[in-house]
């Protein structure tokens, strides 16, 4: 058991058939995924307690990340294609631990955007929908 | 629009694994160096420091791309090595100054070959 440091971490995309790094990375975060449930109290419910039950759904959430822009960068191009083009791709997160574990994911729909800053390099934020869930290593 | 892969950690992905142009480890399929893909978007690997062209079509995409952002082939392979290493932006400029080339699994630096103690920071000595 350790506590895994964020530094090293890489994030993939996919490229030609190939899953190669995404540059400049600075941060990245998914905002969750949820095993859906539905309200399943009735009137014959024992107890105060309200009863959920699972509807079998699982809603993946979405994969964000900031990192320099340089439109000039292979990966930062493809980016912004799949925003002009639509198109899933794969991804994969490689963490930092010695086991150098893995996270892939599906990407159904980009968001891109910039910010321009006098006080600050050129910077920009994706989110990533995904598509199902993201492959959690085990 | 072909292109030549020129290194050994990129993971094979939405195609089916073929075993004269990949080989497995550790459970998962990798391109080989030297081998070859037919795509559209060939030169993004290219000019991202992961493929070399193989073709005259690759060719002049990539190099026109180098001319206009003025990256040579050299400069592409090096960033790429960097990304593979991980090193965060905010430490770009000491693992191109050789300072550091990577980080220890409890985020301390790795030590490059032109590590200085005056940096007051510690690390294993990895170069």
């Amino acid at each position: 058991m350790s506590k895994v440091v964020c530094k090293g971490t890489v994030l993939k995309q996919e490229i030609s058939s190939a899953l190669t790094a995404v540059a400049q990375v600075l941060t990245i975060d998914h905002d969750g995924a949820e095993a859906e449930t539905f309200e399943s109290t009735t009137l014959d419910t024992t107890g105060a307690g309200k009863e959920h039950t699972a509807t079998g759904y699982t809603e993946g959430g979405s994969v964000g990340f900031e990192f320099f822009y340089d439109p000039a960068l292979a990966g930062h191009q493809t980016i912004t294609d799949d925003v002009t083009t639509p198109a899933e791709r794969n991804w994969e997160l490689t963490f930092a631990d010695s086991g150098t574990t893995s996270a892939a994911f599906t990407s159904a729909g980009t968001s891109f955007g910039f910010n321009v800053d006098p006080n600050d390099g050129l910077k920009a934020s994706v989110s990533l929908k995904l598509d199902q869930l993201m492959t959690y290593s085990t | 629009m072909k292109a030549t892969f020129i290194r050994p950690d990129l993971v094979v992905s939405g195609v089916a694994p073929d075993a004269s142009r990949m080989e497995q480890r550790d459970g998962r399929w990798y391109w080989r160096v030297g081998a070859q893909i037919e795509n559209p978007r060939a030169y993004l690997l290219c000019i991202n420091g992961d493929a070399d062209p193989a073709d005259e079509e690759c060719q002049e995409r990539v190099e026109a791309w180098r001319q206009r952002h003025g990256v040579t082939r050299k400069m592409s392979i090096s960033a790429r090595e960097r990304l593979a290493r991980g090193i965060h932006p905010v430490d770009f400029d000491r693992y191109d100054a050789g300072e550091i080339i990577g980080y220890n699994a409890d985020g301390s630096y790795k030590r490059g070959p032109n590590w200085t103690d005056d940096d007051g920071s510690e690390g294993d000595d990895d170069a």
